[in-house]
């Protein structure tokens, strides 16, 4: 189905953010009628290549051909005039507008020019989602729903505007199975139809059931390109990553000690219930689990953060009731969030003062701080975990997004925890920075810490963990040794597969 | 400007910055000086030893309120019932003592309603989640009308000597108000800068859910940052009582602008985490002097709320603009 | 419906039975509160505030807050008694006033939106230029503007209905209509939410928002014209507080800061609890002084009792 000329070009695109050179160079083109699959781990660049194209962002240098001619664009909005239509994962909607507000936000069907005409607005998105095998009520408002219907709502926006190139990025992360099917179904119908698909993914599985053709990113270069089908799962993993699977997971394990964590039938207001989970010195412990499963929420029960309603908590056999952060940091547990911008840095902040946050108590316990001192403790650390940056007063804000993990992991490993709760340790962080964490997490278990990791991406749980639990809608629904585990069986119960009336998510 | 104070080095200005980097700090005291020079044009008596003093004097009841609110702001939120609370101590001391209770415990007693009015504020702002202005403006309220219901629309003076020393006495040549004022300067330039409550201050404000998850206990601090408001609020209004010897509701009612103005012109971000004492001196001590110098050019006292207004606006725009130069 | 917040039975707002229960007190405790003429009064006292707290609710709803529109409406009142005097037709001097007040709203709306400063210290600094603009131009006295039109609106009737009431309503009408099917509405909603997303879909969010305040503007001009016209003369303090009445009002009401809940259908309910408060309070003798402290205590009360209702109602994260 392939036309003879490319309908999307990008040439030589570069783009840098503060402290990040986040793509160089890079070339990419789509023909119409065809699925290019742009892959690449986190920070490969190919999130931001995808925003580039759909108007989102505009690149430093290089540029953007459209049917043969460069064209500029400011924004989606212009983008999707000229057609081309991008879905990525922060979405442009307005959570508390309702479904069809948001579908035709600023292209409102009117009445005489100036009254929206709000009977065929619903009925528009009604038809829209209806494509897509989705069917709600489009009066309520947005935010009432999970995130894969919000995903469906903003591909929907997408769609009313009928657009020749569609960028998809990462659709699949918050789908079912089935949500998948249906998907991929609508997706080769758009192929027959001529539109030129952009599919970004780091699922390999999908890219060779949906690809026509792949492009490989690494550390914002063109890795390689060529047919789907050239290449096999182990080759795609190799450009991505350039390294072999025993350095991207280092394991040097000790067998393991006390037990750290004990929870019993923990149920977690607004969140997972009835969690049986167990954690000891010297080993990782990896939660797997699709996003809105009640991972998160579980490492925020254990924090002090969310409430406990039922159940019990020990640590190190004490029962525990968390109550807050405070409480809990006292208590030597540590947590880095999910999202290390939002809560685990001050952005504003310099590394020494984002370094010393949580432990300030400790080092002064007269309550006077001395600054000479925060500066040896934030430089040892730099110096230990090998941070880079210039000078420990820099903002934590230009730091490079391993660095600045790195940042907050110092900060925790400051206050000396014994029990360390990890959320997405790597999430956007290039390739090198992810080996090193990881060489440090390695590290820290074989000093008796005991590190409960959270954890999206599943090589690194089954690469770094000594027991694998799995979580479904908010139950544990699994629990592996290391050398029980699999991708497969792993990926088959995140999935919720093989499980007792499973009532569709959202 | 804390952030310079802290390295207490050249490196607190961070590698690769350019004169827009330099230029938010050293606005403020550059404007000050320019201020100074102009007044002096105006009024050949203005590097006088009596006139400055005479200026530190006036300048004294707003750094004292402008003090507790910089602690405010710094947790990106805001004290709008100061100058009920002002009033509401002011009338309240007065009125102890009027009424025969010795100047010592009728003291006391009105910073302690003025510490538990702030209280009131933090309990509001924090257990009930309300918006820091409409809280402290409810509570506003509340302070004022508390005020009225006790003077029931009458002026109280006549208050006994040693009470109006703390107004208008000295030891040796400096004014009792302006060691008052000094005191409290230091005192919670001290607090903020060298603490570790004073450091979590700055952090929540910065990032109040960072902070959180780095342990910090956030109620503990609002409730005490609000307080501390309320404290100097009081402060504030027995000063103001002791000085003109005379109480009435409303006493405080231009303070509330003026504190903040003084606040956000001294460098300290609304949004919280920035700023420092030593900007809010210089803010409060701008704004006094540009009072003086409309008092000298003759200026009705209609004009002054225009120009205070137009000041804060300019001034923040101009915060405004230069953090972005310096991002 | 299609309003982005639902008003059906099932979730009767609290302040509902505030009000209730308010209604009652007075009726027991002051005589003369039940009376039709009473209930009138509180209508036509509404009506500014309605008029003036519609402006707050949309302005609350993009995520701002407009603390100068108590002083623009005495400020509208002074220019239209101002252009009465001298000698311009009435109707012109009305239409000054309202415009007045649109152009206040308009500079605040510019220095929010363009200047980016925080909408708190934007209208309030705006609310001190406007005070000693107002106190200039009036040598601190009030105006006086006794004319026939001005005691039409205050006292005059128009279909059974009096005339202030009347305007508000027809007020809340346009505005509602606006609100739910225009462009208008639909920004100010999206302001609030997710302005990004507003501006990638091509919409001006700059002229949006100025449009918001001077929008809000305009309403307090139309309500200084009422409150100018019960008192026959403009006076730069007139509105002095009402903006906290018109805040208060469109939170108790329901609308809240962060969730973009809310709208001006809800607003109606808090000024009707402020109306029949600050009337029952009068009514029952109480004195002028008690009553800053006493509604300041009520008007705090019912929005911690609002918001302790919903979050108990509500599975939120309790810390």
């Amino acid at each position: 189905m392939l036309n003879h000329a490319p309908i999307l070009q990008a040439r030589g695109i570069s783009k840098e953010f503060p402290g990040v050179r986040a793509l160089e160079n890079v070339d990419f083109d789509v023909y119409p009628g065809e699925v290019h699959a742009l892959i690449g781990e986190n920070g490969a660049g190919k999130s931001t290549l995808g925003k580039i194209l759909m108007g989102a962002y505009r690149q430093d240098s290089g540029e953007i051909v459209l049917e043969g001619k460069p064209v500029r664009i400011e924004r989606p909005s212009e983008a999707l005039r000229r057609g081309i239509g991008g879905v990525h994962q922060e979405f442009m909607l307005v959570p508390w507008l309702n479904v069809a507000q948001n579908i035709f936000l600023n292209r409102e069907p009117r009445r005489w020019g100036i009254v929206v005409d709000h009977r065929r607005m619903h009925e528009e998105s009604r038809k829209l989602l209806a494509s897509l095998d989705v069917h709600i009520d489009t009066r309520q408002p947005l935010k009432s729903f999970g995130t894969a219907l919000q995903q469906m709502v903003e591909l929907s926006k997408v769609m009313a505007a009928h657009p020749r190139i569609l960028i998809l990025d990462e659709p699949t992360a918050v789908l079912t199975e089935r949500e998948v099917e249906c998907l991929f179904r609508r997706i080769r119908e758009m192929r027959a139809q001529g539109i030129a698909i952009i599919f970004i993914s780091h699922r390999l599985q999908e890219i060779r059931e949906i690809g026509d053709r792949v492009t490989v990113l690494r550390d914002g270069k063109n890795a390689a390109t060529g047919l789907a089908q050239d290449f096999s799962n182990d080759d795609l993993v190799q450009i991505m990553v350039g390294r072999s699977i025993a350095q991207m997971y280092p394991r040097n394990r000790r067998p393991p000690g006390q037990e750290a964590l004990r929870l019993t039938g923990v149920s977690v207001r607004g969140g997972p219930k009835n969690v049986d989970l167990s954690v000891r010195t010297g080993e990782i412990v990896g939660i797997a689990g699709l996003v809105g499963s009640g991972r998160t929420e579980l490492a925020q029960a254990v924090f002090g953060i969310r409430q406990i309603e039922r159940g019990e908590m020990a640590l190190f056999g004490d029962t525990v009731t968390p109550r807050s952060p405070a409480q809990m940091v006292r208590k030597e547990v540590g947590l880095i969030p999910e999202d290390r911008k939002l809560f685990g840095l001050t952005l504003k902040f310099s590394v020494a003062r984002n370094v010393v946050m949580a432990s300030l108590r400790l080092h002064f316990p007269r309550l006077l701080v001395s600054y000479s001192k925060v500066r040896r403790l934030a430089e040892r650390f730099v110096k230990e975990l090998r941070i880079v940056t210039p000078s420990v007063n820099r903002p934590v804000r230009y730091l490079s997004g391993g660095n600045q993990q790195k940042v907050v992991l110092a900060k925790w490993l400051d206050t000396q925890p014994k029990l360390l709760i990890v959320d997405e340790p790597t999430r956007g962080i290039d390739v090198g920075a992810k080996v090193e964490i990881h060489t440090l997490m390695d590290n820290l278990v074989q000093q008796d810490l005991a590190i409960l990791m959270i954890s999206s991406d599943l090589p690194e749980v089954l690469g770094m963990s000594d027991v694998v639990y799995v979580m479904y809608q908010g139950k544990v629904v699994g629990r592996f040794e290391h050398s029980e585990a699999t991708q497969e069986k792993i990926a088959a119960l995140m999935l919720g597969v093989g499980l007792p009336a499973a009532a569709e998510a959202t | 400007m804390a952030e310079i104070a802290e390295s207490a080095a050249p490196a607190g200005l961070w590698s690769g910055g350019g004169w827009k980097r330099l230029i938010g700090p050293a606005l403020r005291p550059l404007g000050l000086l320019a201020l100074c020079v102009a007044l002096s044009v105006l009024n050949e008596n203005f590097f006088t030893l009596k006139n400055i003093i005479s200026v530190l004097r006036q300048s004294t009841i707003l750094l004292v309120v402008a003090i507790g609110m910089n602690l405010v702001i710094l947790t990106a939120g805001i004290d709008l019932s100061v100058g009920g609370v002002m009033a509401l101590v002011g009338c309240l001391t007065a009125r102890l003592i009027v009424g025969g209770t010795a100047i010592v415990p009728a003291i006391a007693c009105g910073l302690a309603v003025g510490a538990l009015f702030g209280l009131a504020n933090g309990a509001l702002v924090r257990v009930f989640r309300l918006p820091p202005f409409v809280a402290t403006y409810g509570m506003m309220w509340i302070a004022n009308g508390l005020a009225m219901i006790l003077m029931q629309g009458k002026i109280i003076f006549g208050l006994p000597d040693p009470f109006l020393w703390l107004g208008s006495g000295y030891l040796s040549i400096i004014p009792i108000p302006v060691i008052i004022a000094a005191i409290v300067a230091v005192a919670f330039h001290f607090y903020l800068v060298k603490t570790i409550s004073g450091k979590e201050i700055y952090a929540l404000g910065a990032n109040r859910e960072a902070a959180r998850y780095s342990g910090i206990n956030t109620t503990k601090t609002l409730l005490l940052v609000y307080s501390l408001s309320g404290l100097t609020a009081a402060i504030a209004g027995i000063m103001m009582t002791a000085r003109l010897d005379a109480a009435q509701e409303g006493m405080g009612e231009p303070f509330m602008l003026q504190a903040i103005a003084a606040v956000v012109m001294g460098g300290s971000s609304l949004m919280g985490g920035e700023g420092g004492i030593p900007g809010t001196v210089i803010g409060a001590l701008i704004l006094t002097l540009v009072v003086n110098g409309l008092n000298l050019m003759g200026v009705s006292s209609m004009v002054h709320p225009l120009v205070t207004g137009g000041v804060i606006v300019t001034a923040v725009f101009f915060d405004v603009v230069t953090r972005k130069w310096s991002d | 419906m299609k309003k982005p917040a639902n008003l059906n039975l099932a979730t009767v707002p609290p302040v509902i039975w505030i009000v209730l229960a308010l209604f009652a007190l007075y009726s027991f405790l002051a005589s003369g509160f039940f009376s039709i003429g009473n209930l009138w009064n509180i209508a036509v006292q509404a009506a500014p505030l309605l008029i003036l707290a519609i402006g707050a609710t949309m302005v609350i709803l993009t995520e701002g807050i407009d603390l100068s529109c108590g002083i623009v409406l005495g400020f509208a009142g002074v220019g239209s008694a101002l252009l009465v005097q001298w000698g311009f037709s009435v109707w012109l001097a009305i239409l000054g006033g309202v415009l007045l007040g649109g152009i206040c709203g308009l500079i605040n709306g510019v220095l929010v939106a363009v200047f980016r400063l925080p909408p708190f210290i934007a209208t309030l600094g705006m609310a001190s230029v406007i005070t000693g603009a107002g106190l200039i131009s009036t040598e601190g006295t009030s105006i006086a503007a006794r004319i026939e039109v001005f005691d039409y609106i205050s006292n005059g009737a128009l279909f059974g209905l009096k005339v202030p009431v009347l305007i508000a309503l027809v007020i809340f009408g346009v505005a509602w209509f606006m609100m739910r099917l225009t462009a208008f509405g639909r920004n100010i909603y999206a302001l609030g939410g997710n302005s990004e997303a507003l501006r990638l879909s091509g919409a001006n969010v700059t002229a949006a928002l100025i449009q918001t305040y001077a929008v809000a503007g305009l309403l307090a001009g139309i309500a200084g014209i009422l409150v100018a016209s019960r008192t026959a003369s403009g006076h730069i303090a007139a509105g002095v507080g009402w903006d906290f009445d018109a805040i208060a009002a469109t939170i108790i009401g329901g609308t809240s800061f962060e969730e973009g809940k809310g709208g001006i259908a809800y607003t109606v309910l808090g000024v009707i609890l402020i109306a029949v408060l600050r009337n029952g309070l009068n009514v029952a003798g109480v004195p002028n002084m008690y009553q800053f402290a006493l509604i300041g205590t009520v008007v705090l009360g019912a929005i911690i009792f609002d918001i302790s209702v919903r979050r108990l109602s509500g599975a939120e994260e309790s810390r």
